[in-house]
């Protein structure tokens, strides 16, 4: 209506008919009883306080962001009431002494029964694409922590675009060679792009060192970072963990939406542990 | 849904004022009475709609160890210069000895205690163009008590090129080539920390249930931390110079969606509870870890750790929501 209204323009000396008459309100009415569109409104038409993201009812009528803040299994903020397990952790390292140390490193986070670990959380399975969180942690080593799987369901109305952050700490003592890997799953379906980490992490560089100690230098490199590298006599693993950050931005249809944030483990899993992270789902407009 | 009241003309009806008025007035009427049944989904697109965000900056740190003398650290160096004694550390050095859980030889798991809420933390700096600027972004002070469901997306990037240590003191083993051990504790831990801006004070992000197991240490959901690297633990780096440093390359990437939650479950200085009535900056920190503590030795040990950062990048951005009435 509002770019060709009126249809029809009153000349001067013209007989003005009814039909005409007509025809010049009828578009009016028809558009106001459920029509009007863009170029119904002026700029600027709307102000700040009449666009609620999380308000259903303007979801229907302006471009929607909302965004979910996830931490481990938590999905959308309400406020001061917000009671999920928005937990961090504490990945603090040891050893256990002179010629104990081997025997330290054969131990599970999941035994962790001190300070040092608290809010830790074990890979269970080998070999297997778990959802970070998804096992239940010793509530006794642990107290108040429960299951807190990284992942995240809901039910699309429309299509629509999501941005997904996940970061998180993560050690490994696990000095069979074998890698860790973190991936996103969008529907079931691993996003390849969010791939972290290698099952042979000797194909990772994770840098070079070059000693001068008493002749020519040498340059060696350096396995990726979830590797326990030469631990006998030469440079030893990152005891203080690795960071891990995945995202992706992703086009989803509509109807039900799963989001999860898993680990795969080819050593010993109970030798891999994840500490503090978070997940942020931003759902992008429509 | 809108109802406007329109009476066609008929046949032959004539052209009167109070006719003409009518129908004028109902769709005046109509017109000043829509609401959103009128309106076509999507019918408000960017042009008449304010942006989806209320706030968005970005801060970068350009690579500077081109410029800069000492070319190993990077642009951007931090070495330790803690001067308490193994298990203490001074208030706002950024320098941390990370004590065992226990002393004694053979009675500890040897594990090391987590660090201090507060107290050791630093931010990350740049050296170049000007030496010295943190990273922090400033916003708006917001009050996140006046909008529903407020949330600041904090994203920050980090490039550690270089992490190594070297020890200090007289009671370290290092004639004892045999043990390996001390290398595991060393590390940097970097996180993302929010400003009171009423008290110009800067806090973690924790847990909101904080503490656990029957700790005091709270649970900061932002820290990442990555390990030193030497080249062979029988020749350690002499300095931040040698040769014998092993660039790690890690990218330290931190993602946050910091929350009223987060305000309210802050922490004071002295590690009471409080709630931040508003923030207005955000940085990333960094902190250098150091283990102490032997089992046969137990004795002091100390180390200098140097870290070197290439460059770091801190962006921030907050969808707009909606004020509370």
């Amino acid at each position: 209506m509002s770019w060709r209204y009126p249809k029809g323009h009153t000349r001067p000396q013209e007989v003005v008919s009814i039909d005409g008459l007509n025809d010049g309100f009828l578009p009016v009415v028809e558009e106001c009883q459920g029509r009007l569109n863009e170029q119904n409104f002026k700029s600027g038409a709307i102000t700040a306080q009449l666009t609620d993201p999380l308000d259903p009812l303007s979801d229907e009528f302006v471009p929607s962001t909302f965004v979910d803040t996830d931490v481990w299994e938590s999905v959308r903020t309400t406020g001061p009431a917000f009671e999920a397990p928005t937990r961090g952790a504490v990945l603090t390292p040891g050893y256990n002494g002179v010629n104990n140390y081997l025997s330290w490193a054969a131990g599970s986070f999941a035994d962790a029964t001190i300070e040092g670990w608290i809010g830790a959380w074990s890979v269970p399975l080998a070999g297997v694409w778990t959802v970070v969180g998804s096992t239940t942690i010793d509530s006794v080593t642990f107290p108040g922590m429960t299951q807190s799987p990284m992942s995240y369901q809901t039910v699309l109305e429309e299509s629509t675009t999501i941005w997904v952050m996940c970061s998180l700490q993560a050690l490994s003592i696990d000095y069979s060679g074998r890698g860790t890997q973190f991936g996103m799953f969008i529907n079931g379906a691993l996003v390849t792009e969010s791939l972290w980490g290698s099952g042979d992490p000797s194909n990772d560089r994770a840098g070079y060192r070059v000693s001068d100690a008493g002749g020519a230098p040498i340059v060696q490199g350096e396995d990726a970072a979830s590797y326990f590298a030469s631990r006998g006599a030469g440079t030893f693993a990152p005891f203080q963990g690795f960071p891990v950050c995945i995202e992706s931005i992703q086009e989803v249809p509509p109807g039900s939406l799963s989001i999860e944030i898993k680990t795969l483990v080819r050593g010993i899993p109970q030798k891999n542990v994840v500490g503090s992270r978070e997940l942020v789902i931003m759902i992008l407009g429509r | 849904m809108t109802k406007m009241v329109y009476d066609f003309f008929l046949d032959e009806e004539g052209f009167e004022s109070a006719g003409l008025t009518q129908r004028f007035d109902s769709v005046q009427a109509g017109i000043n009475d829509l609401d959103v049944s009128g309106c076509t989904k999507g019918c408000l697109n960017a042009q008449h709609i304010p942006s989806f965000m209320t706030t968005a900056e970005t801060k970068e740190f350009p690579v500077a160890n081109k410029v800069t003398p000492n070319t190993l650290e990077c642009g951007y160096g931090v070495t330790s210069d803690e001067t308490a004694g193994p298990g203490e550390y001074i208030n706002g050095d950024s320098y941390y000895y990370n004590l065992l859980n226990s002393n004694g030889p053979d009675v500890c798991d040897c594990r090391q205690k987590p660090m201090p809420d507060d107290g050791v933390w630093e931010p990350i700096i740049s050296s170049y163009p000007i030496l010295g600027l943190p990273l922090e972004l400033k916003f708006p002070a917001t009050d996140f008590t006046e909008y529903v469901n407020p949330t600041l997306i904090v994203m920050m990037n980090v490039h550690v090129e270089r992490l190594a240590f070297d020890w200090v003191g007289t009671s370290w083993p290092q004639g004892t080539a045999a043990l390996g051990e001390w290398l595991l504790g060393q590390g940097v831990a970097f996180a993302i920390q929010m400003h009171d801006a009423i008290n110009d004070t800067w806090h973690h992000i924790y847990d909101p249930l904080g503490v656990a197991n029957g700790s005091t240490n709270r649970l900061r959901r932002t820290e990442r931390r990555v390990g030193a690297y030497t080249t062979n633990h029988a020749y350690p780096p002499v300095d931040d110079t040698s040769t014998t440093l092993v660039p790690i390359y890690r990218d330290i990437s931190i993602r946050c969606a910091i929350t009223a939650n987060d305000l309210f479950n802050a922490y004071d200085e002295n590690g009471e509870q409080y709630q931040i009535e508003k923030i207005d900056k955000v940085r990333g920190v960094l902190s250098l870890i150091a283990m102490t503590g032997y089992q046969t030795f137990h004795g002091e040990v100390q180390v200098n750790l140097y870290c070197g950062i290439s460059n770091a990048n801190l962006s921030i951005f907050m969808p707009r929501c909606k004020e509370r009435n």
